[in-house]
């Protein structure tokens, strides 16, 4: 039995219910929103409806402070671009953004209300070396990684380990290639690389063409084995669909290149829960051709019944003994999938032993000692 | 209701239940905690705060568990969580309310950019308001208390609201966090000042809460125009300087010791221009809270 | 400053060289916003495209009020402004309009463009 729907999700499915909500209620959705990274998302969608001012005034205030930051990451982002594009300009390589920088800078409706912490880029393998180097002139750096991270990176994963600008203190990913080294599946990253979009009114910026972006999107999701950010990137793939769908051609071309690409799996997983969990509109057609991505019965059984409740908002108001079984399930399959059985004993055998670090987005964002 | 009119087992039986509502004006702090000396400096420290009625909305939901296990029982610990996500570091459990303290404000400090958030003390006397702001170590907090002890009505410690269209400044009255020898200076300047004990050992030495003034608490919801920023400048033996100090430096210093600048953008910069441009900018050098007070009550009649 | 070489031809000293051989303008129009005071021999900047602020000295200001207007070479500059300061330093004025701009453009607030 799925667990019911929970209020973020149906505040930014059905914005007008908020004209009815108690103090508690808002208590409640203030919270799931920002522990979900959707309160600004959901600022906006408020705001797009004419809703905002409906709010009670305590809620309204940390909407639109969500909003406020929101729009400045948005200008950051914007000045990062151009700044990297310049850096690269003698690298001979398409600069091709991925995920949030992309968005923003195509103008997708995804991008509205998203909190932007990092730049990723994609080029080619043997362009890689060329571009750390140029990067490196320009001021990045790579971070404080011990030898077996750098080495875990550069010959396992997908991406350099991320490089950080010693002046403006961004930080750059930079792939080449949307799955990892020693992943089960093996995408073609020639194609993806040879369909790029150029964006108007910029030199040398590409995108993922539409359908190679929401597979892309569909990829990193049901790969991932964190979900502090799974519901915002479900809420993605609904925008994503509901964009993108009305480019001529998308939905034709989306299960075949699926197929090209070897990625009719996460295809399949990525219809299956926006429309199950978000009412995502999908024509039909699409979501029969792409049944041919789905797993055997029992696993795809398996698979609804941990990713329903995975990608509920991570939040004390959800915590539950299944929502955690379902979790640790698919961080193990996370995992599975990523590596080879002999290299994720050994890997996940060492991150037990090793404290964890902590990741940027988790440290409070003040710069001054408040304990003075 | 006020917090001193609720007895103590009620009080911690709220903490334990996640149910106290504290009123922190223009705030509301959802309060959880079972450690037992939490209620105690609460009732202390908050004695005239608010409460407020259940299930309204509260800007933060914080809590401060003990943690379990072995570190129940010995060198016994507790956690800040904000929304049931922890801290990184557990503190002694005598320590429990300065933790608690530090994390109000960091939750108002990265959420409220309604504000621009400037990390400064501000107080008032006949109207007139005189914003401080500086780094760790100048004296900022010990000269604000003292000042307060003597009459100055005290808007924030840590905390300035800069509220950028209106250029008012709100503050929320909250305990004046002090440590090491300020500790005894305060007590020696005002045998009456309300404190919690001293905690030693913490990153800053030992600290001390002091309780605001109850016409400060009372007075919570007035906010202020800004007429003089002074950069407290604490040297040992010094006499008092008031000296005349660079608009573009105190706008810079200001900026530097906002939370929330940056995300401002522009109307961060032209805010923090008009309150520059507003206002008298001083740097106070100084070593006793005698000359201190001689000095701002000078200030205040417009002998400088 | 320049120095006459041994041949008697006047050498420009490279570091003027390269500032005199450019026209200076403030990058995009409308970007900045400045802050100054009578009273004060410093001043503020913000740059609206990266969210910068800057401290600078308010005789920079002077120099970035004029090429906003419109561009000019050092040389423009330093005659445009000499009537603002003493005769004194009349003879210190390139040298320190040519610094000041190398500063600015590392600040980002303008740029040289070859003539």
């Amino acid at each position: 039995m799925a667990p019911p729907r929970d209020l973020i999700v149906t505040a930014l499915l059905t914005p007008a219910v908020i004209t009815r909500f108690s103090g508690q209620q808002w208590d409640l959705l203030i919270r799931q929103a920002r522990r979900t990274k959707l309160l600004a998302r959901l600022a906006h969608t408020l705001e797009g409806a004419g809703l905002l001012k409906a709010v009670p005034m305590a809620p309204r205030l940390h909407l639109t402070s969500a909003l406020k930051l929101a729009n400045r990451q948005d200008r950051s982002l914007r000045w990062e671009v151009a700044c990297i594009c310049k850096e690269l300009a003698d690298a001979g390589v398409r600069v091709t953004l991925l995920k949030g920088a992309a968005y923003a800078m195509a103008k997708l409706a995804a991008a509205n209300g998203r909190s932007f912490s990092d730049i990723d880029i994609l080029v080619p393998k043997a362009a890689l070396l060329n571009v750390e180097s140029e990067l490196m002139l320009h001021g990045w750096q790579g971070g404080h990684h011990d030898a077996y991270d750098q080495r875990y990176y550069r010959r396992w994963m997908h991406e350099i380990p991320p490089l950080r600008h010693v002046r403006r203190g961004t930080t750059l990913d930079v792939h080449h290639a949307i799955l990892p080294e020693t992943a089960r599946v093996k995408v073609n990253t020639s194609a993806l690389l040879a369909a790029v979009v150029p964006l108007q009114g910029h030199t040398n910026l590409y995108v993922l063409q539409p359908v190679d972006m929401l597979l892309h999107s569909a990829t990193h999701l049901f790969h991932e084995g964190d979900f502090e950010k799974g519901l915002r990137d479900l809420f993605d793939l609904d925008s994503l669909l509901r964009h993108l769908g009305a480019t001529p051609g998308f939905w034709e071309q989306l299960v075949p290149r699926a197929v090209t690409l070897g990625l009719t799996r996460p295809l399949y997983y990525a219809l299956r829960y926006t429309t199950l969990m978000l009412d995502t509109p999908v024509p039909a057609h699409v979501l029969e051709a792409a049944q041919i991505g789905k797993p055997p019965a029992l696993v795809a059984w398996l698979m609804d019944a941990c990713y329903v409740r995975a990608l509920r908002p991570v939040h004390v108001s959800t915590n539950s003994p299944a929502t955690w079984v379902a979790r640790f399930a698919l961080y193990v399959r996370s995992h599975w999938i990523r590596m080879p059985f002999y290299l994720l004993a050994y890997h996940l055998g060492r991150k037990a032993l090793i404290r964890p670090k902590l990741h940027d987005d988790e440290k409070p964002v003040v710069k001054v000692d408040l304990k003075a | 209701m006020k917090i001193s009119e609720v007895p103590l087992a009620e009080l911690a039986r709220l903490l334990r239940c996640g149910d106290l509502l504290l009123r922190l004006t223009p705030f509301v702090a959802r309060v959880a905690s079972d450690v037992p000396s939490l209620a105690q400096d609460i009732a202390l420290m908050y004695a005239d705060f608010d409460i407020c009625p259940p299930n309204v909305f509260a800007d933060f939901h914080v809590q401060v568990w003990r943690d379990s296990g072995v570190r129940r029982w010995i060198k016994p610990q507790a956690r800040f969580s904000f929304d049931g996500q922890p801290s990184f570091t557990g503190l002694p459990v005598a320590q429990a309310f300065a933790m608690l303290e530090w994390g109000l404000n960091w939750c108002v400090a990265a959420h409220s950019h309604q504000y621009l958030v400037i990390h400064a003390a501000v107080i008032e006397k006949n109207g007139k308001a005189v914003v401080l702001p500086a780094p760790p170590g100048s004296g900022k907090s010990t000269l604000c208390a003292g000042l307060v002890m003597k009459g100055w009505r005290l808007l924030s410690d840590e905390l300035a609201l800069y509220e950028l269209q209106s250029g008012l400044i709100y503050g929320m009255a909250r305990p004046i966090s002090l440590k090491n020898q300020s500790i005894d200076i305060i007590k020696r300047l005002a045998p009456d000042a309300v404190m919690t004990a001293p905690v030693p050992d913490t990153t800053k030495g030992t600290i001390a809460l002091l309780r605001p003034s109850v016409s400060s608490v009372m007075r919570v919801k007035e906010p202020v125009q800004a007429t003089w920023i002074v950069l407290p400048n604490y040297v040992h033996g010094s006499p008092p300087i008031l000296a005349p100090h660079s608009r573009a430096r105190t706008f810079m210093l200001l900026a530097e010791q906002s939370f929330n600048y940056d995300t401002q953008g522009q109307n961060g910069f032209d805010a923090v221009t008009a309150l520059v441009d507003r206002t008298q900018c001083y740097q106070f050098t100084y070593s006793s809270l005698d000359d201190a007070q001689r000095v701002f009550d000078n200030l205040l009649q417009g002998q400088v | 400053m320049s120095r006459r070489d041994g041949l008697g031809c006047a050498v420009a000293h490279p570091f003027i060289e390269r500032t005199v051989l450019a026209l200076w303008s403030t990058v995009s129009p409308a970007r900045l916003s400045i802050a100054s005071w009578d009273d004060d021999d410093l001043a503020v900047v913000y740059d609206k495209v990266t969210g910068d602020t800057h401290l600078i000295e308010s005789s920079a200001i002077e120099i970035l009020r004029l090429i906003e207007k419109s561009p000019a070479s050092a040389e423009a500059i330093a005659h445009e402004l000499a009537d603002l300061i003493s005769a004194d330093d009349q003879d210190k004025l390139p040298q320190f309009i040519s610094a000041t701009l190398l500063q600015l453009r590392d600040l980002g607030l303008v740029t040289d463009t070859p003539v």
